[in-house]
């Protein structure tokens, strides 16, 4: 089985398990179970297979007849604490210098899962005491909060602890034996972890699609932010120090730009991420550790990023101002907002003007921006709105095109995401940039048909990337149209403007049609004489 | 009873249209209460007309939402397949100017939640509306959610006329003109409806001037106390018989529906000018009345009063469908005197306050 075979069997099997057991439940709050007690079991292996690396020979034997990891009991490491009371200080030392955390034996997944096997009553109590010790106890720097959504007291479990303990022994035991047969390598978990966060999305009856981009757009903005800025054409960039991503979500697509980056030999610095919706933001921290990745290699800052809560965003001393070699958004498409005097006097606004109350669209683009390094790329995603809409926000885009600072405008198919049929297109942002033209791209026909939803499928990815990468002018589908022309437009850049699709009427060649037809006749004749000659020989009345 | 407040004689729903756009210049709401067949869907169609027929620079100025606005939605059941249930929306109204490009159903999506539990999904290219409710897709929603849906869009397109810094699809909005818009909705929502409305337009009073009408009186009560503090009018509006209308000003009075219907049977009895279909307001005040306290009868809110049973059987016999409000016939003395005794009964037993509007 291939690793992208295995993650979906995986999610799959997951899924179905989610089917199963919601119940009452509605996908929303299950979500937030499920992908917890993933979590924990990612944590868990993770933590077991460096602790047998670390103890080496001294990891005791399992004394379980049980093959399958997600059931060993006792965990080898319960023995071992057993054993070596006075070294336990020693060895959570040396396992938070190797993999920055620390669990407790009791809390490990498998002592949970046997707990729930046995229908122990004991389970409600030891969740709730280990996830309040992987927030506070595990790691060096700060979870807190990290399972502040998942409510193990709440009456959608059930209505006692009794209740609620039985429920959960339910849903534990069967996403352990759903999941005991996968690999436990951090790839296939996380991936399955992402592709169940899609599904997820797409079965909520809720507008729940806003937290998750779909991967394929995800990976075009991935692919065009590591690509040489000045110079895209030579390929992508070996390191970016910091990535951006102001309306993370659940971080899939700050993942996705650092996956891009490794396939092609490059490497990420760190990874930054901000989110306002707590419970997203919760998923973004478990996400980016489910995906192998240190605490200290990324920062994930619950806010609001319009009111630029972040304090390492609100440096006052521009010799620190913290600036991002990539920058990726999918920000909530024309969200209402509060605009005020404070904010039109704000940094990031000031020089180019303050978005409507009625679309924050563009102060999200200057929110980015602000932060993007002279040697940056930013790729975000809006609706068309922004492309011509008037007022503020003609007045915000003229300015970045005065300023060169718009690269490229790609208009991407309709339907593409769960929450919205809308349009939408992705802008390509640079703070200096070679070129004084902007390349568009319309690629609105290019797409996979889909019940409820569109798809992009790999050639329709590559040939946008590759589009941007060697700006190519292709007929019916990319153009770098000049600034003047932009000009003439009144700086609107509604890209059928500039990259008609529709076919060009067809020439008739009137000589060329000519000859068809007598060559036709010609032909009839022949065959009619032919014909004839039969019908002559047996007597029958000829053709006329 | 004494004659307190003033009443104003139009000949013509033009002229009332008139007097309500004069009342807005220095007003920011007026709310109209008027019983159904007054004609409030004709005003608000002569209300918007006025600018738009105008001689000098014709425009419309005035976004409503009456039963024409519904129609701006209509079924497609795939009857042959029964499978792509959808709505389709009328492209060509003015009402969708701003969708394709303000990416409405987040903000369409924040108002249904509240009052509905399906997820919808807008096809811009061929402009229909599907809905889903979690993993059943296309689904067909009841009358009362799909009304309840249409009216999110308006709130939400409400929302944006507010928000409009002048550059936006809806800036040639000046007058938003409600017109009854929780037919087909329950008690719960109606109240809900209007305080969300109440909300959303006292944060933009300063921006639209907005004119509502309505027969409902549980919508009109609440609308009319969140936006009480605001300054306003209100008037009931009456057909005049062939004279034309009237507008009589509610001001400073707590407006019940069954408060103003029992006033108005309390100075017919007092008048003698009992018509037959009186009995039939009767009654649907106690049916209500009962129906409060919890009863399983109308007739049990008179029960101990004298002649209890006798009432009960002559408003069973004497309220029936085929006394029309338009053609009012006289009833004969015995009934009359029936009529009175049960009303007095009825006053004398709940002791309502009522107020003395209705002269």
């Amino acid at each position: 089985m291939t690793q992208k075979e295995q993650y979906k069997k995986l999610g799959d099997a997951l899924w179905d398990i989610a089917n199963d057991l919601r119940g009452a439940m509605n996908a929303d709050d299950f979500r937030d179970y499920m992908l917890s007690f993933l979590f924990l079991r990612y944590l868990s292996f993770n933590y077991e297979e460096a602790a047998k690396k670390e103890l080496g020979k001294d990891y005791p034997k399992s004394s379980s007849m049980e093959g399958r990891a997600d059931f060993v009991v006792p965990p080898p490491l319960e023995i071992w604490y057993d054993e070596n009371q006075e070294d336990i200080e020693e060895f959570e030392k040396q396992m938070r210098r190797k993999v920055h955390y620390v669990i407790k034996p009791k809390y490990l997944w498998s002592n949970v899962t046997e707990l729930a096997r046995t229908q122990n009553g004991d389970l409600l109590e030891t969740l709730q005491k280990g996830f309040r010790y992987i927030e506070n106890d595990s790691f060096e720097s700060s979870f807190k909060g990290l399972f502040s959504e998942i409510n193990l007291n709440s009456e959608k479990l059930g209505k006692t602890p009794k209740e609620r303990n039985d429920k959960l022994c339910k849903v534990i035991t069967k996403i352990a034996e759903g999941i005991a047969d996968f690999s436990t390598d951090t790839d296939t978990l996380g991936d399955a972890y992402e592709y169940l966060i899609g599904k997820f999305a797409a079965g909520s009856g809720k507008k729940a699609g806003e937290f998750y981009t779909p991967q394929q757009i995800s990976t075009i903005l991935s692919r065009i932010v590591i690509l040489d800025t000045q110079d895209p054409v030579r390929g992508p960039k070996s390191k970016l120090d910091k990535v951006l991503d102001f309306a993370c979500g659940s971080g899939s697509l700050l993942l996705n730009v650092k996956k891009q980056l490794r396939d092609n030999k490059g490497t990420i610095g760190k990874i930054y991420g901000q989110e306002k919706n707590v419970t997203t933001y919760n998923l973004a921290r478990m996400n980016m550790l489910l995906h192998g990745m240190k605490d200290t290699e990324f920062e994930i800052f619950h806010g609001d990023t319009l009111l630029n809560q972040w304090d390492i965003l609100n440096e006052m001393n521009p010799s620190k101002k913290i600036e991002f070699d990539a920058i990726v958004a999918n920000p909530p498409f024309s969200l209402r907002w509060e605009p005020n005097d404070t904010l039109a006097e704000d940094f990031r606004f000031k020089s180019h003007g303050l978005a409507p109350k009625s679309a924050a669209d563009f102060a999200f683009l200057l929110h980015g921006f602000h932060f993007l390094a002279k040697e940056g790329t930013m790729a975000i995603i809006l609706p068309h709105g922004v492309l011509f809409r008037g007022g503020a926000e003609e007045r915000i885009r003229t300015k970045l095109l005065k300023d060169n600072n718009i690269d490229t405008v790609i208009g991407l198919p309709s339907n593409l995401f769960y929450s919205t049929g809308i349009p939408v297109c992705i802008l390509v942002l640079k703070k200096c940039k070679k070129e004084d033209d902007v390349l568009f791209i319309n690629a609105s026909e290019y797409y996979e048909k889909g019940k409820r939803q569109n798809s992009l499928e790999d050639k329709h990815i590559n040939k946008i990337v590759e589009t941007y990468q060697f700006r190519n002018e292709i007929e019916r589908y990319s153009r770098k149209v000049s600034m003047e022309e932009i000009e003439k437009n009144g700086y609107n850049l509604n890209i059928s403007r500039y990259v008609s699709i529709s076919e060009d009427e067809v020439q008739i060649d009137l000589k060329e049609v000519n000859e068809k037809l007598t060559s036709i006749n010609e032909k009839i004749k022949t065959n009619t004489d032919k014909h004839n000659e039969f019908l002559k020989e047996l007597g029958l009345p000829l053709i006329i | 009873m004494t004659i307190k407040k003033k009443l104003y004689k139009y000949k013509t729903l033009k002229n009332v249209a008139v007097r309500l756009r004069d009342d807005l210049n220095n007003h920011h709401f007026i709310l109209l209460y008027a019983y159904n067949g007054t004609g409030k869907t004709r005003l608000s169609m002569q209300f918007k007309d006025i600018s738009k027929k105008r001689k000098k620079n014709p425009i419309s100025d005035t976004l409503y939402y009456n039963a024409y606005t519904e129609d701006l939605f209509h079924w497609n059941n795939d009857l042959e397949n029964d499978i792509q249930r959808h709505l389709i929306i009328n492209k060509e109204s003015r009402f969708f100017k701003g969708f394709k490009e303000l990416a409405l159903e987040e903000k369409i999506f924040s108002f249904l939640e509240r009052y509905a539990d399906f997820d919808f999904r807008i096809d811009y290219e061929n402009w229909t509306i599907t809905f889903n409710k979690g993993e059943q897709a296309n689904i067909k929603v009841s009358r009362g959610e799909e009304n309840i849906f249409i009216w999110c869009i308006f709130l939400a397109i409400t929302e944006l006329v507010i928000d409009d810094d002048g550059n936006g699809p809806y800036n040639w909005v000046k007058y938003i003109y409600i017109d009854d818009p929780i037919s087909s909705l329950d008690d719960n929502n109606a109240i809900g409806v209007a305080s969300d409305l109440a909300k959303l337009l006292k944060k933009g009073k300063d921006k639209v001037k907005v004119v509502i009408s309505s027969h409902h009186s549980l919508f009109y009560n609440v609308m009319y106390n969140e936006l009480k503090k605001i300054k306003h009018k209100s008037h009931f509006l009456h057909k005049n018989g062939v004279d034309g209308y009237v507008l009589m000003s509610t001001n400073e009075t707590p407006f019940f529906h069954h408060v103003a219907l029992l006033s108005e049977l309390k100075r017919a009895s007092e008048n003698n000018m009992v018509n037959t279909y009186h009995f039939n307001m009767l009654r649907s005040i106690l049916e209500k009345t009962s129906t409060f306290f919890g009863y399983d009868d109308f007739s049990d809110c008179i029960s101990g009063v004298e002649d209890e049973v006798l009432f009960s059987r002559a408003l069973n016999l004497l309220s029936h469908g085929k006394y029309s409000i338009y053609q009012p016939v006289i009833m004969n003395e015995d009934n009359k005197e029936l009529f009175d005794k049960i009303l007095t009964a009825f006053l004398d037993k709940y002791e309502f306050q009522l107020p003395e509007v209705f002269a």
